[in-house]
C-alpha cells in the first residue's frame, strides 16, 4: 500500500472508488489543443531557434514570387554590364544594390493578394516581429546578391581590376553596403509609416538624385556622402530601421488599409 | 484508477518515461500530450470527479488541466514526479471552477448499514459518499479524495496542495469529524 491512510479505517468513505465513471476519450485532448489555438496564449516552449527559422519560412511562403525573381534578374543584369565593362564594377553595384533592396522592402510591404492578408491580421505572432521576420529574409537576400555579384566579379578570370581578388571584393562589397542599407532602411520606414508605394517612389527619387549627382548637377554633392559605408550610414540606416520597428507596433504595416484606425 | 504501475517503471537511461513524455509536450509534440494522457487520465478524472460532483465539471476541469498542461509543460523541473505536477495543475485547475460554490444544504444524516453490501447497495454508497463529500470545505475534500481514491501519502498529498505533512493530517482529522457528522 502506497498510501498511510486506508479506507477501511474510514468506515464512512466506504465506496469512494465504486461509481466512478470511465474518463473521457482522447477527443478531450484534441478538444483541449483546439481551445489552445482559438484562444492563443504561451504557446509550448520550442527553441528560439526553431521558432525564428520556422517564422521565416513561414514568412517565405507567403512572399510574391516576383520579388526574388526581379531582385535577381536585375542584379544579374548589372553583373553582365560589368562584364562587358569591368572598370565600372564598383559605380554599378553602387547603383544596382540598393535599387534592389529599397524596391524589394518596399515590394514585401506592398499590396498583396487578400487571404494572405486574412492569414496575417489574425496570427498570433505580433505585427513588430512579422515586420522583423519580412525585412530579415528580403534584406538578407538583397545582401547575399549583393555579396554574390561582388565575388563573381572579384574572380580574376572575369577581369577583376584591383590588385588581388580580395581587394576587389572589398572595394565592392564596400561600394554598396552602406547606401544599399540606407535605401533599404527609408523604404522599410515610409512604408510602415507612409505606404509602400510611396515609400518605393521616394527610395527611386533618393537614387535618381544620386545618379544626377554622379554628373556634377548642381546641389547634389551632399549626396556623395551619403552612398558610402561609412559608421555614418549605418547608425542612419538602423536609426531608421528601429524607428519602423517601433513604428511597427502602432500602425498596420501588414496590411493593404488602416481599417481599424480610422472611424 | 492506479498509475503505481506507471511510477515504478523506469528505463535504462535512468529517466522516468513520464519525465521523457511532458518534455515532447513542452517541445509542442501534440500527440505526447495524448500520450502522457492516456496514462494518467483515469487517476486524474477520478480525482477530479469526486471533487466536483458530477461528470460533466469533472470532464470541463480536465479539459482546463490538459489545456494548463500544453502551456506550461517547459515550467517542469523534475523535482517532484510528473504525476505529483500533473495532480498539482488539475487541482489549480479546480479551485478556479470550484471556488465560491457553496457546499450543498444539510440534509438528513444518513444511517449507517450494518449489513454487508450489494450492488444496489454499493451504488448507493457510492452515491452517499459523494454527498457526504460534497460537504467537506474543498481543502479538506481534495486531501481525502488523494488520500482514500488515489492511495498517495501524506508526503505527496503534501507536495501537490504545496502544504506542510502536518497540515495534511490536520486537514484529514477536521475531515473526518465532518464525515462522521454526516453519516451517524
Amino acid at each position: 500500500m502506497k498510501g498511510n491512510d486506508h479506507v477501511d479505517e474510514w468506515p464512512e468513505l466506504r465506496g469512494i472508488g465504486d461509481g466512478v465513471p470511465a474518463p473521457p476519450g482522447p477527443e478531450i485532448v484534441r478538444s483541449a489543443l483546439w481551445r489552445s489555438a482559438l484562444e492563443g496564449g504561451r504557446p509550448p516552449a520550442v527553441p528560439r531557434v526553431v521558432r525564428v527559422w520556422e517564422l521565416l519560412v513561414m514568412e517565405a511562403r507567403v512572399q510574391p514570387l516576383p520579388i526574388w525573381l526581379v531582385s535577381a534578374l536585375v542584379m544579374a543584369t548589372g553583373v553582365g554590364f560589368v562584364l562587358a565593362e569591368p572598370s565600372t564594377a564598383v559605380s554599378v553595384l553602387a547603383l544596382v544594390a540598393p535599387l534592389v533592396a529599397g524596391m524589394g522592402i518596399a515590394a514585401a510591404c506592398g499590396p498583396r493578394d487578400g487571404r494572405v492578408f486574412e492569414l496575417v491580421a489574425v496570427t498570433p505572432t505580433s505585427p513588430r516581429v512579422i515586420l522583423l521576420a519580412r525585412m530579415t529574409l528580403v534584406f538578407g537576400y538583397d545582401l547575399a546578391l549583393g555579396l554574390a555579384a561582388s565575388a563573381l566579379l572579384s574572380l580574376p578570370m572575369l577581369g577583376s581590376v584591383a590588385d588581388s581578388a580580395a581587394a576587389q571584393l572589398v572595394s565592392l562589397v564596400t561600394a554598396w553596403l552602406g547606401p544599399t542599407a540606407v535605401i533599404a532602411a527609408l523604404s522599410l520606414l515610409l512604408s510602415v509609416c507612409w505606404n509602400a508605394e510611396g515609400a518605393a517612389g521616394v527610395a527611386l527619387a533618393v537614387w535618381g538624385l544620386y545618379m544626377l549627382s554622379l554628373i556634377d548637377w548642381p546641389g547634389l554633392s551632399w549626396l556623395g556622402a551619403l552612398w558610402t559605408t561609412s559608421p555614418g550610414t549605418i547608425a542612419l540606416a538602423l536609426v531608421m530601421a528601429l524607428a519602423a520597428v517601433v513604428m511597427a507596433g502602432w500602425r498596420e504595416p501588414i496590411r493593404r488599409l488602416p481599417e481599424t484606425h480610422r472611424s | 484508477m492506479d498509475n503505481r504501475s506507471v511510477d515504478s517503471e523506469e528505463t535504462a537511461h535512468g529517466r522516468h518515461p513520464d519525465a521523457r513524455v511532458l518534455a515532447r509536450v513542452a517541445g509542442g509534440d501534440a500527440s505526447a500530450l495524448g500520450e502522457l494522457y492516456g496514462r494518467h487520465s483515469g487517476a486524474l478524472f477520478g480525482f477530479l470527479y469526486r471533487l466536483a460532483g458530477d461528470r460533466g465539471t469533472a470532464e470541463e476541469i480536465l479539459q482546463d488541466t490538459l489545456l494548463a498542461v500544453w502551456r506550461s509543460a517547459a515550467t517542469y523541473q523534475g523535482r517532484s514526479s510528473v504525476s505529483t505536477w500533473l495532480f498539482g495543475v488539475a487541482r489549480r485547475q479546480a479551485h478556479n471552477r470550484l471556488r465560491g460554490i457553496p457546499p450543498p444544504l444539510a440534509a438528513e444524516p444518513y444511517e449507517r448499514a450494518d449489513n454487508v453490501p450489494g450492488p444496489e447497495e454499493l451504488a448507493v454508497g457510492a452515491e452517499r459518499v459523494q454527498e457526504a463529500l460534497a460537504r467537506l470545505p474543498l481543502a479538506q475534500r481534495e486531501v481525502v479524495v488523494l488520500a482514500f481514491l488515489n492511495d498517495l501519502g501524506h508526503q505527496e498529498i503534501a507536495e501537490i496542495l504545496g502544504i506542510p505533512v502536518g497540515t495534511v493530517k490536520s486537514r484529514l482529522h477536521h475531515a473526518r469529524a465532518t464525515l462522521r457528522g454526516v453519516l451517524r
